[in-house]
């Protein structure tokens, strides 16, 4: 398998990983499409950016705590208890934060690495996800600003699945061009 | 902080800061680099600087931990500081004594407000040593000025004086306004220590080294936070290996590591206004990990560290509202007793609504907690012995007159008036219905609701009333008199907080039919709705009407009513059938035949405003005889 079928496989695994992250399908109070499979998705696709992007080598144990933190929750779930831990809660933030701000940048290295047309998009799509996270963890007056709100969720969900769409197409140019 | 408690609250609520932070920046150790890694700390330099709110919490509930063993501690005590049921309150991060020590708990935050004196006093002094042990520093040998030159020179940077002092292992910095490169005097100096320590007088770390030496001392008795600012220190180091490697190239870097390897075994003694390029052996060993991973750390992270800070500064700065739970109003042992009235003194009412909401669940389903949020500070020593006697938990009898009470019909508050300082108002609950299906009699609960220093608070005013009916009810009077005759108005106003869940709201819809009532305390509740119940009576002369009479009446003047309304009584009154309507604006009417009459009309209508608007100041009625328009009264208050 050469390094761009390598990648291409490891950007599949990853552009799942985020639809399982991103998309929620409930039945009850139980995500059928659960987070941690998503992590574990990316994990497994880890090592193939390791070998383009140094940096993406560190994100493997952000990457783990994710997986168990989400696991951790959505085992809850099943039980129909609900984690209620805020010092949890706000490390998971942040480990989230950092976790696709450091994976999406360097997906966008690896494409300009192989003259993928998706560079731009996955840093704009970073730039913009991390906004958005970043806005709805702050503590404002959102019951109050409900156009503020909903844009910002609205942003956040076509964000997500602009990020999905574009990891596939990224995926696609890496089988696509000559290797 | 003007007793022990307020500084416990402080330093533990800095200390809760302090582990979030080291736990993320140990997360991200290798990820951000060590500009982010020392700039998080103002977070920490916020936290240390803002008197803790006791309706917050940081990370966990330590304003109500520590109010619970200050309860504890103090009912045996008489202390000038503090007392039992006064709640703790930090105004000030600093120390203040504010009377003439009495208890234990008093010496000890003396003792504190003291050490905290010694610890600025010895920062002081220590500095001061520093600088008159500096009067007997050399200039600087030709050689080493014209180095120290160079460097300048190479780097961009200013000098400032320099001079050699003897016994020195390392060079240092001293000074803010007039700052001092002070060398060894019988050892070289490398180009690079040189670097350092212009970086540190450029970026002006030995003003930053003594606003961290005044937090300490704020906090000299706290292990935990002497460790942090240790952590501190080191990460300003680091902060500067960062900036002089980021101006070193290739071998140099390497050499500089092997400068910072050889001050391994050095120790350093600390000092304000002073920046050091040893600090101390163990420091040394971090900030060589930092200066391996130099070339390793992620490039790019700008905005996703400001964006890390930003998310961290609510939990740090601001904490989260601390609120009541389930199992803070129906505690189960001693210690949950003492931790929830403990959130009652806290927690207090924020609206007169939602205090008399709470002292009205309190009442129904005699519950103490919610009695004692509602309820003056000086209440709650008698609350929470009453309670202990009563049953051990938070069951509190309420009085008989509210054994037979409908729980389910929740209450009202009826004839809220505004007065001097507060309200008064009457809390009505229903009496559950006799089988006979009479009319429905109501228990009538007095209280004035005022505002205490930290919140809203209600208090029983008379005697309670059992078997009031809707015509007892408390009521504002208003009259006027014309040629058509005189009509008397009785307006009561009945307000209501939001207190009805639907079968919808909780997803009981398959097996549940009715509403129930919300029994959860809502501190900063406000009315939803505030109903006036309007009771009009017209007495009409003896050779008045022939055949019909009615009324229309509303709280504005009559050529103000809705235009639907007007039509919709004038066509009634022109039909002359007996009928009657309304609602809109709060805007009435009703029309009668004289055969169903006595010489008399009594009309009911109801005028409903949402939470907040303003009740009428009058009323308006007109009147109709045999289908046309008579006359319009002004209806004035009748003073009672």
């Amino acid at each position: 398998m050469t390094n761009r079928e390598k990648l291409a496989s490891a950007v599949r695994l990853t552009a799942w990983g985020y639809l399982l992250i991103r998309v929620a399908l409930n039945l009850g109070t139980l995500d059928i499409l659960p987070d941690w499979l998503g992590y574990l998705l990316i994990l497994k696709a880890l090592p193939a950016f390791g070998e383009e992007e140094p940096s993406a080598k560190l994100l493997r144990p952000l990457g783990i705590a994710l997986a168990l933190w989400e696991g951790v929750v959505w085992a809850a779930a099943l039980f129909g208890v609900t984690v209620d831990s805020y010092l949890l809660t706000v490390l998971a933030g942040v480990v989230e934060l950092y976790f696709h701000f450091q994976l999406l940048t360097d997906l966008s290295h690896i494409a300009g690495k192989y003259a993928c047309p998706q560079e731009g998009k996955l840093l704009t799509l970073r730039t913009v996800y991390t906004v958005v996270v970043t806005l709805s963890f702050l503590s404002l007056p959102w019951e109050d600003w409900t156009v503020v709100s909903i844009a910002v969720v609205l942003t956040g969900v076509v964000t997500a699945l602009w990020i999905c769409k574009a990891l596939f197409s990224f995926r696609r140019s890496l089988t696509e061009a000559p290797a | 902080m003007t007793n022990l408690w307020a500084f416990l609250l402080q330093t533990l609520s800095v200390s809760a800061a302090a582990v979030l932070l080291l736990a993320v920046k140990r997360l991200f150790a290798d990820k951000l680099s060590p500009r982010w890694q020392y700039g998080v700390w103002c977070l920490l330099a916020l936290r240390v600087l803002l008197p803790v709110s006791t309706s917050r919490d940081i990370l966990l509930p330590l304003p109500v931990w520590v109010e619970a063993v200050k309860t504890a501690a103090e009912q045996r005590l008489a202390s000038a500081y503090s007392a039992p049921y006064a709640p703790v309150s930090v105004a000030a991060p600093v120390p203040w004594l504010t009377a003439v020590p009495q208890s234990v708990t008093d010496w000890l935050f003396v003792v504190y407000a003291v050490g905290v004196v010694i610890s600025l006093l010895w920062y002081t002094l220590s500095y001061v040593r520093l600088r008159r042990l500096l009067r007997f520093g050399l200039p600087l040998t030709e050689e080493l000025s014209d180095q120290l030159e160079n460097v300048c020179q190479r780097y961009g940077l200013d000098a400032c004086p320099a001079l050699r002092l003897e016994g020195l292992s390392s060079a240092f910095v001293c000074g803010v306004l007039r700052p001092v490169l002070v060398l060894p005097e019988d050892r070289e100096v490398d180009n690079k220590v040189l670097l350092h320590e212009l970086l540190h007088l450029r970026y002006r770390d030995a003003l930053q080294n003594i606003l961290w030496c005044l937090l300490r001392a704020l906090h000299w008795c706290n292990p935990f936070l002497q460790y942090v600012f240790d952590r501190i220190g080191n990460d300003m180091e680091a902060l500067c290996d960062q900036r002089v490697l980021e101006r070193l190239e290739g071998e140099e870097r390497r050499e500089y590591g092997k400068i910072l390897l050889s001050m391994a075994d050095e120790t350093y003694a600390r000092a304000p206004g002073t920046t050091s390029l040893s600090n101390g052996g163990r420091n040394i060993a971090r900030r060589i990990a930092a200066i391996v991973r130099f070339k390793k750390y992620p490039q790019g992270m700008a905005l996703v560290s400001v964006c890390i800070v930003a998310v961290l500064a609510g939990p740090v700065l601001m904490g989260t509202a601390s609120g009541y739970t389930d199992t803070d109003t129906a505690p189960v042992s001693d210690a949950a007793l003492a931790q929830a009235m403990a959130r009652t003194r806290l927690v207090r009412c924020t609206t007169a609504a939602g205090a008399l909401d709470t002292y009205a669940k309190g009442l129904l389903l005699e519950n103490g907690i919610y009695l004692a949020a509602a309820s003056p500070l000086e209440r709650q020593e008698a609350l929470q012995e009453a309670m202990a006697e009563c049953s051990g938990s938070y069951l509190l009898y309420a009085g008989e007159e509210l054994d037979a009470v409908e729980r389910n019909l929740g209450y009202s508050v009826c004839g809220l008036t505004q007065t001097e300082g507060g309200y008064q108002a009457n809390l009505l609950f229903a009496m559950a219905e006799d089988e006979d299906g009479s009319e429905t009699s109501y228990v009538l609960v007095p209280v004035i609701v005022y505002q205490e220093a930290r919140g809203w608070v209600v208090e029983e005013t008379g005697q309670r009333q059992t078997g009031v009916t809707d015509s007892d009810l408390p009521a504002a009077q208003y009259e006027g008199v014309g040629e058509s005759g005189s009509v008397t108005l009785s307006a009561c106003v009945l307000c209501e907080v939001d207190n009805y869940i639907s079968p919808t709201d909780n997803g009981s819809a398959f097996w549940s039919s009715g509403a129930t009532f919300d029994e959860t305390l809502k501190a900063d509740a406000e009315f939803a709705t505030v109903e006036t119940r309007l009771t009009l009576t017209y007495t009409y002369p003896e050779d008045g009407p022939s055949q019909t009479v009615g009324v229309l009446y509303g709280p504005t003047a009559v050529e103000d009513a809705p235009e639907e309304i007007l039509d919709a009584a004038l066509e009634t009154q022109q039909e002359g059938v007996a009928a009657s309507g309304g609602g809109t604006g709060g805007w009435n009417w009703d029309c009668r035949e004289l055969a169903q009459l006595d010489g008399t009309l009594r009309s009911l209508g109801t005028f409903t405003l949402d939470g907040g608007d303003a009740l009428p100041e009058g009323y308006s009625v007109q009147i109709y005889w045999d289908g046309a328009a008579r006359e319009i009264l002004t209806l004035e208050e009748v003073p009672q």
